[in-house]
């Protein structure tokens, strides 16, 4: 009888243990929702050529790792962040590539858009420190970042797209109007 | 046994806290009987909102006001497009309310997101400098485009695709040719330094400035940047000699400033004929809900209490507060001095301890 009872608090406290690391490290959060699973981003090249890409297809591309954050209009520091995504180069190479003199529209779920400049889709940006100084960066690339600090992105962080701007040395900042959230579209723009 | 037994319930013990340590987070306050009262505002209404807070929470200590600042833009796309639930929304633009607010519907019926603003204070552009700017002792009102054009000088300029101070700073540069008689101050000071070029056209009285969908810059002169607090910030290092800003935040971090004539400085009512006689034309939609048309006009702040706001009665409180002697205070001591009448386009729509006010 008491070697039942000892078994049984045995039991619990595993159990217990086990619910609190589960609660701790939430491995849920990287198993994609139906929301994430049934995303498509279209890629549209220069000559109109176009793609459409699900979650999976673009997790399935050559990533690339990197480190960086971002500010708001008012000077608010978010992150930074270990971004993994694949880069804005590669997703362009998809459709026929992006020349110099062109440019990126970067459309968003939501309506909101923005363009980089071939040289930004590059990776050519001015940095900050987290104190908001100007400071010389290192290499820099943009990519398309579906996972943030080794989690799928939340739906308040741009689930499950959102560009982001990562390189070296870490802990660089870049203005966070170029980090579209909620990324469905990317457009290759002809130059002027 | 009785040991083993011992220590089993010890180790029981240790994962029920462990349990329970997981379940609650660093800094989690249990909830309190105060209003937590939420207010979204333009970037350039930070300093005096602080003021305005601090005082505010002293004199009602139920009420906690929790503050956003945003460009104004996307304070209010914050409310309409992105399920924010805000009590106070208030822009650099009263403009804004309005075009953005009145006819956007709310998800769960036809209500407007608002019926109703209160235009509450003005400010004006002008050039925020050091002592330490290149010809410091010698620009004024007649010849800062001259000095800026000088290719020993530097000057900021904040993007007009992302903030209003852009395309603000394009309009004074522009109303400057007409004030000036001179027709070659856009392209000196800024103008020759863009790449691609921004075209000017003009239709009868009014000239719009077409900027394209990439913005660079080919002199090293003029620095672009995506935000004017960056540009306050090369200023205050010394990396920047001149930049255009609003006379409330150049003062408020404590930079020089020089007025401009009230003809393109967007600060007086009886100049709006001639503030109208610019236009900025964005050549890309950066919202969908917002057309990227903007006209000169007088620099108007406007805010409301969205129809879904949680704390109506609170929000029209701090309205009072604002409007009051001590938030006039408040806002002389931030060099942003409120209307000496706020006015309201609809003051029938208004809580019932606002319409005294109007």
């Amino acid at each position: 009888m008491k070697d039942r009872k000892s078994l049984l608090i045995l039991f619990t406290g595993v159990l217990l243990i086990l619910v609190s690391v589960l609660a701790y490290i939430q491995p849920w959060q990287n198993w994609p929702d139906e929301e994430t699973k049934g995303w498509q981003l279209t890629v549209v090249g220069s000559d109109g050529n176009q793609k459409v890409l699900s979650f999976q297809d673009i997790r399935e591309l050559p990533a690339h790792e990197g480190n960086g954050g971002f500010f708001s209009t008012v000077g608010i520091v978010f992150g930074p962040y270990q971004a993994k995504g694949v880069t804005l180069e590669e997703l362009c190479n998809i459709v026929g590539g992006i020349k110099p003199n062109e440019a990126l529209m970067v459309s968003a779920r939501d309506g909101y858009s923005t363009v980089l400049s071939y040289e930004q889709v590059m990776g050519d940006f001015i940095t900050y420190s987290t104190e908001l100084k100007e400071v010389p960066h290192q290499e820099l690339k943009t990519i398309l970042m579906y996972q943030q600090d080794s989690r799928l992105l939340s739906d308040a962080d741009g689930k499950p797209l959102r560009i982001a701007i990562v390189g070296s040395p870490p802990n660089l900042l870049t203005e966070g109007n170029y980090w579209v959230k909620w990324v469905n579209k990317l457009e290759v723009l002809k130059a002027p | 046994m009785q040991k083993m037994h011992k220590h089993l319930c010890l180790l029981l013990i240790m994962a029920i806290m462990a349990g329970t340590a997981g379940c609650s987070r660093p800094g989690q306050q249990p909830s309190d009987d105060q209003v937590k009262l939420k207010v979204i505002i333009a970037g350039s209404l930070l300093v005096p909102f602080q003021s305005l807070e601090k005082e505010f929470e002293r004199q009602n200590p139920g009420i906690d006001v929790q503050m956003e600042g945003h460009g104004s833009v996307q304070v209010i796309r914050a409310v309409t497009e992105l399920g924010d639930i805000a009590d106070i929304t208030a822009v650099a633009d009263a403009q804004l309310i309005p075009l953005m607010m009145y006819s956007s519907a709310m998800p769960d019926g036809d209500q407007a997101y608002a019926d109703w603003t209160i235009r509450f204070s003005t400010n004006r552009l002008g050039i925020a400098y050091k002592d330490e700017s290149a010809y410091a002792a010698e620009i004024n009102a007649d010849n800062w485009h001259e000095i800026m054009s000088r290719p020993d000088v530097t000057i900021g300029l904040a993007d007009p695709r992302i903030d209003a101070m852009g395309y603000r700073t394009l309009m004074a540069i522009q109303l400057a040719e007409d004030y000036y008689q001179d027709d070659t101050i856009f392209e000196r000071t800024i103008g020759s330094a863009l790449d691609p070029t921004m075209k000017i056209s003009t239709e009868g009285d009014v000239d719009t400035i077409n900027v394209p969908e990439v913005v660079k810059t080919t002199q090293p002169r003029v620095k672009l940047r995506s935000y004017s607090i960056q540009l306050m910030a090369l200023l205050e290092s010394g990396d920047l000699d001149y930049s255009f800003e609003y006379e409330s935040v150049a003062k408020q971090r404590g930079l020089k400033f020089l007025a401009l004539p009230v003809g393109i400085d967007l600060s007086s009512p009886d100049f709006e004929p001639q503030y109208q006689q610019v236009e900025v034309n964005l050549d890309f939609r950066r919202f969908a809900s917002v057309v990227p048309n903007f006209q000169g006009t007088r620099i108007v702040y406007g805010l409301t209490i969205p129809n879904n706001a949680l704390h109506p009665q609170e929000s029209a409180r701090f309205i009072e507060f604002i409007l009051s002697t001590d938030g006039q205070g408040i806002f002389d001591q931030s060099y942003q001095p409120l209307l000496s009448s706020p006015l309201c386009d609809n003051p029938q729509a208004l809580p019932e301890t606002l319409q005294t006010w109007f």
